[in-house]
């Protein structure tokens, strides 16, 4: 059962970057059912962030975690598969799974291209981070705050 | 938005590894499935045809409803998604070897078609169609340009009259003149 909250925390950070999410209000409760709030929230801060920043730059943070993170594995010839790919212009983000970045381990480079400008990764994780902070770190700070939500990107 | 961002040298911007995240991914391991995806379900995760959910929706399917998540956990979809798919083969080491054989025949397949056009649109060839093209045109254009109006005809000149007048008697309008053409052509 854990396991299976674990993958579907990992499915839904997958939404996030396909723009298929649902709000996180809305799932706070599915994602949590093995008493992991935290480990959730640590996703729903990046559906936020989509919300709040440019949520094509948040989706580049996205794909580059799940490209160094899924899988400790190295796949060179996946690498090869998908810069090409990047490269030619025959991918997009939306058409991007966990499954098919992890082990891919790909530049920033790779990313703006991916996300059709370049940004500082370093100060978009920082306001990530921050944005963290903000909504969950107080000990009041029980449910996300709601606001307006625009998926129309 | 950041509009005034001036790119980093590339040695700073690839030391930026987001290692903070990492441990998000830290219980990611492969597991023991009863089910699994068919062939052809696997063909069009492949191929990026597979749906986020099965009507279509721009929500994904697993988070839609209760009864969906409570599927999803069960690991037994109905129906497969997109992103059940796509967390079913990270976690699958069988799927795993599935999908790295299909994507690898489906390369290879792409890298032969993506060949065969490189070929047929050489440059002389291109070329030697184009000249054909641009010679085709021209004669078209030449020969309408050189058509005349009117079909020939023989000349008359009055020198040569290519017509003749008779008189001819009729019992009901008395004596009528005929012209006749002798030649052929207009009068």
């Amino acid at each position: 059962m854990e396991i299976r909250i674990e993958l579907a925390r990992l499915a839904y950070a997958e939404n996030i970057l396909r723009c298929t999410n649902e709000p996180p209000e809305m799932v706070e409760d599915l994602l949590s059912l093995d008493g992991e709030l935290e480990k959730a929230r640590r996703w729903f801060v990046f559906a936020e962030a989509k919300r709040r920043f440019d949520p094509n730059v948040v989706r580049g943070l996205l794909v580059y975690l799940f490209s160094h993170y899924a899988s400790s594995e190295f796949d060179p010839r996946k690498r090869e598969q998908l810069v090409r790919e990047i490269n030619e212009g025959r991918v997009r983000m939306r058409d991007l799974t966990i499954e098919r970045l992890a082990g891919t381990r790909l530049s920033w480079e790779h990313i703006f291209r991916l996300v059709g400008r370049q940004f500082n990764p370093t100060r978009e994780k920082e306001k990530i981070k921050e944005l963290y902070t903000q909504l969950y770190a107080s000990a009041s700070a029980t449910t996300i705050p709601r606001t307006e939500v625009s998926y129309g990107h | 938005m950041d509009t005034n961002y001036t790119p980093l040298p590339e040695d700073e911007l690839n030391r930026e590894e987001l290692a903070e995240f990492a441990e998000l991914f830290k219980d990611l391991k492969l597991l023991e499935y009863s089910d699994h995806p068919s062939e052809e379900i696997l063909r069009a995760y492949v191929a990026n045809r597979l749906l986020e959910s099965p009507g279509a929706g721009r929500v994904g399917a697993t988070f839609r409803d209760e009864q969906a998540f409570k599927k999803f956990l069960s690991g037994r979809v109905p129906r497969w998604t997109r992103s059940d798919v796509a967390i079913h083969v990270l976690t699958c080491a069988r799927c795993q070897e599935r999908v790295a054989y299909l994507r690898a025949r489906r390369w290879s397949l792409l890298s032969s078609a993506r060949q065969q056009p490189k070929e047929e649109q050489s440059w002389w060839r291109r070329f030697a169609w184009g000249a054909v093209g641009v010679a085709a045109a021209a004669a078209i254009i030449a020969a309408l340009w050189l058509w005349p109006s009117n079909p020939p005809s023989p000349m008359c000149w009055i020198e040569q009259p290519c017509w003749t007048q008779v008189v001819q008697d009729s019992p009901m309008k008395g004596s009528i003149m005929v012209v006749y053409r002798t030649s052929p052509g207009r009068f």
